[in-house]
């Protein structure tokens, strides 16, 4: 979308709906309304989205530890007196310890690899946060690490990589469960799935 | 257009995904008579899709397909093999990935080609059995066969003449061997040992996987004739087979 298109819209509006109309999955019609609605706001109320837009770039960095994205480095997760520093859980995205920590039920700490091993796609395992991770556990003593990559092939390949890697030198090294998930039907679960589940069934 | 023609049926062999929108997956799958097709999977990546388990790369499955204006939308999948021994052995598991790369990358789009669909399928039941060290040369032969760019392995390609044994070179950018006497331009021939000439006659010759696994090679051999093929494959598709590297990578560390 070009200012051609909006002859009649004022320069400063027009350069908005074309950033807007930049970010993923924001459409043209998506990306005008946003910019009307930006230009009825209360401008301290523009003023808070800008400058929290800002500080995202100024304010954030990577956790030298955890890989995590955070204010503060060490992160909050990695400095907190309370949590189990003897487990580490491995996951793909940042994203992925929200869901965690949404959980309530897990008290260790977290690395994250920042993606997973897809040869086709031209990710390998240098690619991956990996040598963080050996760094971390020269450093601290690791009685067990959780791989909770996601259940895709990218996923199981990035977790047989590590396993292959640090079975080694960690004590344990366990994988998420995986199995059916809450609310679904058995009707239509994958034989892989069902396979796994029945092979991690347990006593009730 | 009456409302049976907008719905399809095919089998067909994932050979890859990639994420798109919030919870959808476009797939390009290998079919046993639509040739290599993509097709959209909405919902795919959510962690109750009946989909989801159904369509992963490397799942041999059954459709019900519904024609978009786009892309046609996967409606119904069934899983027919999953390779569950494959996906659970990282050695095979790369093996597998590269398979399914390479026949992405040398096949055009809406080609139908029924051998191609049964090679793989020949393939990853071979590598979900047992890993053999001979299946790559194997696929790679196959494949180069079934898409026309098999070399030529008997006579030069410059001068037409029979070639002698131990006189020869292999000539990547003319896909074929090179007698002594000839001096191409340009890129320097490789060479290649008796040895390895004869394996690669021997697989051209449409043998079956089971004599062409009661081969006994020496190391060298086989290292030779994954580093000819390898090459000529890339000067084919004028790119690198990426997953080629992490193959390398973890065969190299025998995981």
């Amino acid at each position: 979308m070009t200012n051609d298109y909006l002859p009649s819209v004022a320069q400063p509006l027009s350069k908005l709906i074309q950033e807007f109309h930049k970010l993923p999955g924001i459409g043209p019609k998506s990306a005008q309304k946003l910019a009307y609605h930006l230009v009825r706001m209360p401008k301290n109320r523009v003023e808070s989205l800008a400058s929290s837009i800002l500080s995202i770039k100024e304010d954030i960095v990577f956790c030298t530890e955890c890989q995590n994205i955070t204010q503060s480095d060490p992160c909050t997760i990695c400095t907190n007196p309370d949590r189990d520093r003897s487990i580490i859980c491995i996951v793909q995205e940042p994203l992925d310890v929200l869901s965690l920590e949404r959980t309530g039920v897990y008290n260790g700490l977290y690395h994250v690899l920042h993606g997973a091993i897809s040869p086709a796609n031209g990710i390998g395992p240098e690619d991956l946060s990996l040598p963080a991770l050996l760094d971390r556990l020269k450093r601290n003593e690791v009685a067990e690490l959780i791989l909770a990559t996601n259940p895709s092939l990218e996923g199981e390949s990035t977790a047989m990589y590590i396993h292959h890697l640090l079975s080694p030198i960690v004590a344990q090294i366990t994988r998420l469960a995986r199995g059916l998930p809450v609310g679904g039907e058995l009707e239509y679960a994958d034989e892989i799935t069902l396979g796994r589940a029945l092979d991690g069934r347990q006593t009730i | 257009m009456t409302s049976t023609s907008r719905i399809y049926k095919t089998e067909a062999i994932v050979l890859k995904h990639f994420p798109y929108g919030e919870g959808d997956y476009i797939l390009t799958l290998y079919t046993p008579n639509l040739g290599k097709i993509r097709l959209i999977a909405k919902g795919a990546r959510k962690i109750r899709s009946k989909l989801g388990g159904h369509i992963e790369p490397l799942m041999h499955s059954a459709l019900l397909v519904r024609k978009g204006t786009n892309l046609d939308a996967i409606n119904q999948a069934e899983l027919l093999d999953g390779y569950r021994s494959i996906r659970e052995d990282l050695e095979r598991l790369s093996q597998a990935m590269y398979f399914c790369e390479l026949l992405d990358k040398i096949t055009p789009d809406e080609e139908p080609h029924h051998h191609l669909f049964k090679l793989l399928q020949e393939t990853l039941d071979i590598l979900s059995e047992n890993p053999q060290q001979m299946l790559i040369p194997y696929f790679q032969m196959k494949l180069l066969q079934e898409t026309g760019f098999m070399p030529e392995l008997y006579a030069c390609i410059e001068c037409n003449i029979n070639i002698q044994p131990n006189r020869h070179r292999f000539l990547v950018d003319r896909g074929g061997i090179i007698c002594e006497q000839c001096r191409p331009v340009g890129p320097v021939p490789l060479p290649i040992s008796l040895q390895a000439l004869k394996v690669l006659r021997f697989l051209q010759s449409g043998e079956s996987f089971i004599a062409v696994s009661k081969l006994h090679l020496r190391t060298k051999t086989i290292g030779e004739l994954d580093k000819l093929l390898t090459t000529f494959i890339n000067h084919i598709l004028d790119s690198d087979v990426q997953s080629y590297r992490f193959l390398n990578e973890v065969s190299c560390s025998r995981m």
